[in-house]
């Protein structure tokens, strides 16, 4: 087996968290020989774009994983410097004869510019494999509002390497939307170099049969008056199995900044399982920081309420649900998007009852 | 000299460092090898059972690594220990036997006046061999056990043998496998079913040797209905060689019973604090631990409770405080396995003038554990930017049918905290004094108040300086 997606810190290895496990050979595909361009874009999809390569990463995965990035089989080094009024759109179909997919986005945003972007990675196929790596870098005073959504099917595997950079001023808000498969891994790393910079992240996972999620989320604070929020809702069914590691780390000098993590994971099956591992890391005395977590399931008075004002059980439940989920979507800027992963929502977990 | 910015209120640190000398009956040769753990048990003259019992536990320990998390331990090298030290003093049921100088030393700690006061039993441990021990008569007339263990397997060896090793296995991790290879002194407890102790016990374990171990095993049983209080204390003086302490604490709780397991550490600053402990609580019973973690160079203490009968409930609630050159790595352990159980944790933790403190847990609920709850709580304080809180708590949840949240918080003391109360006339120390002592009160409010009042000087003595 090889180890990947280490958390910052480890703690014992009775509680089999510090990494996760996947088999020998998983990142030894090679993707075909071509690009996978030309990918599907929306809207301003085209802009900005080069094929440049950048695979390099603070922290990847695992040393295997890294390798296998040497040679990308999608590329898209995107640079914005100039405000847009529409969203930036990439729909990367995986669909097709091309298995293996090893793909590499960089996106910089220049000074004091915001851009909104939008990826999705779809498949109609299973069995889709992607190594990806996605990286963001603000600049000072710049704004960006990423969207990156996952449903490559129920035997696919997902491995992705996010790393941003934010400089003084800068302000992230992420949102990461994965209706995962067999195998799906993200290690995401936010590192809050400028002052003043701020970092959100939300996260919505939904885990079904025989799915194995391992999220190690990090945003470390090195400037004075960072902000970051990690929201993470997930929900289990059959015997899903997650695990949530997110860190925050105050690292000496991040005077006045604040730092906040919460998850909530529903377990919606008998056999499903969640694990937890939200770290605050802190050596330095002026910041606040907080986190919680939260297990449980959907039912009991809240359900029986709305079912007597009408609704079917499933109705009720999906109800319930999108009001969990919605706490990841509220601030999504496409209403139209939201409805769509609402309804992926509702069809993932409740297709059979409904 | 340095100003002193908190007011320290007629209490003598210097109890805690007082140090006899090194006067010992018998003291081992430093190291651990098989010849050392058979000459251990040859000196005890201890059956055949518990020799095999070290030698396993000694392969065992030799066969495991070191933990490749938490605190660095390489400053600990086992052939600069010795790990028995027998005093010159046999066990004793009167303080008037026991020598002058030790009995001097416990005087001034307070544990002969503690047990005249409000203590239903006392036992004392001095370097490896517990030197006194008594309990009231009432509780003996109710076929209450208390003893020290060395007792315990001479005198009542089928009960040790059914419950010794069985709640922590000697290959649980490596220090609780040298635990078992080196293991003396410590008490054993059976509260017979039914029998509700309204006093606490006490046992005090003191660590006068340089370069030596403690190594300490307590083993107790509340039967079935039964209730008890146990109040576990420790110190030592301070060298500048590493001292070690690697004691283990086995109980279980029965049907329907209650235990609360209380303790004021405060090992001195060159200690190696790695401790184990662990309650096996069964249907209806209650398990309830108090802990307050002040000493030490480095502690790696997780006391764990296993839920195994259905609403077995159990409570922790822990404070650690860590300064100059400390690094305290304490928490919890709870394992739900059993329907209806729950649990509710509730850590403290401060650190200041370079010190770390760090909260690490685990919570695991097996999918037996239907309509399982858990809380879990854990704030940490930093009083400067020369310290470091961390805190990593691992959260295992296996069932749908569950209650489970976790919430954690970090920072330094408020400033409207500190301007309100300063514009009600306290000064600024006194203030950050005050609010310190008011973080820490959830542990304080669950010990009896003669210990409450302990764990606040120590506070105030750990703060003297730090903070203004």
């Amino acid at each position: 087996m090889i180890e990947i997606n280490a958390t910052p810190v480890r703690t014992s290895k009775n509680y089999d968290i510090n990494t996760f496990s996947v088999p020998d050979g998983t990142f030894d595909g090679v993707p075909d020989s071509h690009f996978y361009l030309p990918f599907t874009p929306w809207n301003n999809g085209m802009y900005g774009i080069s094929d440049k390569k950048d695979t390099s990463c603070r922290k990847h995965l695992c040393p295997e994983a890294e390798k296998q990035l040497e040679n990308p089989s999608l590329v898209m080094n995107m640079t914005v410097d100039k405000q847009l009024d529409d969203p930036i759109c990439h729909y990367f179909d995986f669909s097709g004869d091309d298995d293996t997919v090893v793909s590499d986005i960089v996106i910089r945003v220049k000074k004091d510019i915001r851009a909104r972007i939008v990826l999705k990675f779809l498949s109609e196929d299973d069995r889709r494999f992607n190594n990806g790596l996605i990286k963001v870098h603000l600049e000072e005073g710049a704004e960006a509002d990423v969207v990156v959504i996952y449903d490559l099917g129920a035997e696919s595997s997902n491995f992705v390497s996010y790393e941003n950079v934010l400089e003084s001023g800068a302000r992230l808000n992420y949102k990461i939307v994965d209706f995962a498969g067999r195998y799906s891994v993200h290690g995401y790393n936010s590192y809050l170099e400028g002052e003043g910079a701020e970092s959100l992240l939300k996260t919505m996972y939904v885990g079904g049969k025989d799915s194995k999620i391992d999220l190690n989320f990090c945003q470390t604070l090195t400037g004075e008056k960072g902000h970051t929020d990690m929201d993470v809702v997930g929900a289990l069914t059959d015997n899903a199995a997650k695990n949530f590691k997110g860190t925050i780390n105050f690292v000496k000098g991040c005077k006045k900044s604040v730092g906040y993590e919460n998850e909530l994971c529903l377990l919606l099956g008998k056999e499903a399982r969640s694990k937890q591992l939200p770290v605050m890391l802190c050596t330095e005395e002026e910041v606040e920081g907080s986190h919680s977590t939260a297990v449980g399931r959907i039912g009991g008075p809240e359900l029986f309420y709305i079912m007597s004002r009408g609704l079917t059980r499933t109705e009720a439940l999906k109800l319930l649900t999108r009001a969990k989920f919605n706490v990841i979507l509220s601030d999504l800027f496409d209403e139209k998007l939201k409805e769509e992963i609402m309804d992926e929502l509702d069809e993932k977990l409740y297709d059979e009852e409904g | 000299m340095a100003k002193k910015k908190t007011q320290v209120e007629e209490f003598d640190r210097n109890i805690y460092d007082i140090r006899n000398a090194d006067d010992y009956a018998y003291k081992i040769e430093k190291g651990l090898t098989k010849e050392i753990v058979e000459e251990i048990s040859r000196q005890k003259g201890e059956p055949s059972w518990v020799l095999d019992l070290r030698l396993r536990a000694l392969e065992t320990y030799n066969r495991l690594e070191l933990p490749t998390w938490g605190p660095n331990l390489s400053c600990l090298n086992m052939d600069e220990i010795a790990t028995y030290v027998k005093p010159k003093s046999d066990i004793k049921s009167d303080w008037d036997e026991v020598p002058t100088e030790i009995k001097g030393t416990f005087e001034k700690l307070g544990i002969p006046k503690a047990e005249r006061e409000y203590l239903a039993g006392v036992g004392a441990q001095y370097d490896s061999e517990v030197i006194y021990h008594s309990i009231k008569k009432e509780l003996l007339d109710k076929g209450v056990i208390y003893t020290d263990f060395d007792s315990g397997i001479r005198d009542y060896p089928d009960l040790v043998k059914e419950y010794f090793s069985k709640a922590v296995p000697l290959n649980d991790h490596k220090f609780i496998a040298l635990h078992y290879a080196v293991f003396s002194g410590g008490s054993f407890v059976y509260v017979p079913r039914g029998v509700q102790l309204e006093m606490p016990l006490q046992s005090y374990f003191r660590l006068n040797s340089p370069e030596s171990g403690q190594f300490e095993h307590t083993l107790i049983i509340v039967d079935e209905g039964a209730s008890l209080h146990f109040i576990e204390g420790c110190s030592a003086p301070k060298y500048n060689k590493v001292n070690l302490h690697a004691g283990c604490v086995e109980l279980f709780v029965k049907k329907g019973a209650h235990l609360r397991y209380s303790t004021i550490e405060n090992w001195s600053k060159n200690m190696l604090n790695l401790n184990t402990k662990k309650a096996i609580v069964d249907k209806n019973a209650e398990m309830v631990w108090v802990s307050g973690s002040f000493g030490s160079h480095i502690s790696m203490l997780y006391p764990m409770s296993i839920l195994r009968g259905e609403n077995a409930r159990t409570e922790y609630t822990g404070i650690s405080f860590a300064g100059t050159g400390q690094n305290l790595d304490t928490g919890f352990k709870v394992v739900h396995a059993a329907k209806n159980t729950s649990s509710v944790i509730s850590s403290r933790s401060i650190s200041k003038n370079g010190g770390i403190a760090t909260y690490r847990s685990l919570v695991k609920i097996q999918p037996a554990a239907k309509g399982a709850k858990c809380s879990v709580n854990c704030d940490g304080l930093m009083l400067d930017d020369m310290s470091r809180s961390d805190t990593l708590p691992t959260n295992d949840i296996e069932t749908d049918e569950v209650e489970f949240s976790h919430e954690a918080k970090i920072g330094k003391i408020s400033e409207k905290a500190i301007f309100y109360l300063m514009s009600r006339g306290l000064s600024e120390a006194d203030a950050k004094a005050m609010i310190v002592r008011g973080f820490a009160s959830p542990v304080s409010k669950e010990l009896p108040l003669e210990y409450a009042v302990e764990m606040n000087q120590l506070i105030n003595l750990e703060l003297e300086g730090a903070i203004g």
